[in-house]
């Protein structure tokens, strides 16, 4: 499994919201696509989070260089540099670490952390994230991602509310970290669930 | 003084989206000038793992002498055209010294 994490900036959220709606009726045409989900954050709606779940990096960049998303690229990808205004690459390249998909109803509450862990504590920080998704109720999905190139960042996906997770494992997780996670909280604009 | 050890030469390369196989192509068509250099020992395009836009092309070379050689003449201008126009800026180059080969 390959994911990939776009932080976006943008001033105009009603186009961002309609470009990429165009944009994964694109994607879901190609091969290889799980889903693609995007979080427009609560705390300031100008930030939004793109995942996406690819079979293979192979598959994710072939659609990368496809004449038709290249048409559509200039728009889509406005205002994105390559390092966020928090240091992440963005887009950034992540292996899935853990995955938890529960039978909930759908919810449009959701969650993106990004952590960056303390050198040498990157497994402790995945075990700490799989006690959170057993402990965890009343959420629909939590998944956890980590950077193919940079392997002690993380991001954290969480689709329900916030208060459906389990306090004492994230309390854990942030204790291999040396700074507290960046989160953004809010409302997925965009879902498409292709699984 | 001009060392004669080897030098290590480090580009980074941010490449414009959906410009990788062009950027790649590159990469060969530098490779081609750089054969040709004296004291030109081997060249790599690294792609950063952990995201699509970053690259890293490395190249080796028996000595500071040969670098600085290649670097004043006319193909190093040949090779910044054959990247620039892929890249989202123009590249800078880090030299560094091999100290220890394990």
């Amino acid at each position: 499994m390959f994911g990939i994490v776009v932080e976006i900036r943008s001033n105009d959220p009603e186009a961002l919201r309609a470009q990429h709606t165009t944009y994964s009726e694109l994607v879901r045409r190609f091969p290889g696509i799980h889903y693609k989900h995007v979080l427009q954050s609560a705390d300031d709606p100008t930030r939004f989070v793109d995942v996406m779940l690819w079979e293979t990096q192979a598959q994710s960049e072939a659609f990368g260089v496809d004449p038709e998303y290249q048409r559509l690229r200039p728009k889509v990808t406005r205002g994105a540099p390559a390092l966020s205004e928090r240091g992440w690459m963005t887009p950034g390249y992540y292996d899935l670490v853990v995955a938890e998909r529960r039978g909930e109803p759908p919810s449009y509450r959701a969650g993106a952390r990004f952590y960056e862990t303390t050198p040498g504590r990157e497994r402790e920080f995945e075990a700490e994230t799989r006690t959170l998704a057993e402990r965890s109720s009343g959420i629909e999905s939590l998944t956890l991602y980590r950077n193919r190139g940079l392997p002690n960042r993380y991001v954290l996906v969480v689709l329900g509310p916030d208060d459906g997770l389990d306090a004492a494992a994230l309390e854990a997780m942030a204790a291999c970290c040396p700074q507290p996670p960046a989160t953004d909280r809010g409302e997925l604009v965009v879902r498409y669930d292709f699984i | 003084m001009t060392s004669s050890e080897p030098v290590v030469v480090l580009a980074d390369l941010w490449m414009q989206p959906g410009k990788r196989p062009e950027l790649e192509e590159a990469a060969r068509q530098a490779g081609a000038i750089l054969r040709r250099q004296p004291g030109f020992v081997a060249g790599r395009l690294l792609h950063f793992s952990g995201g699509p836009y970053f690259y890293v092309f490395e190249t080796t070379w028996t000595d500071r002498a040969a670098w600085e050689a290649f670097w004043t003449g006319d193909d190093a201008l040949g090779v910044r055209a054959i990247f620039d126009s892929w890249l989202l800026q123009p590249f800078a180059y880090r030299v560094h010294d091999v100290k220890v080969v394990v």
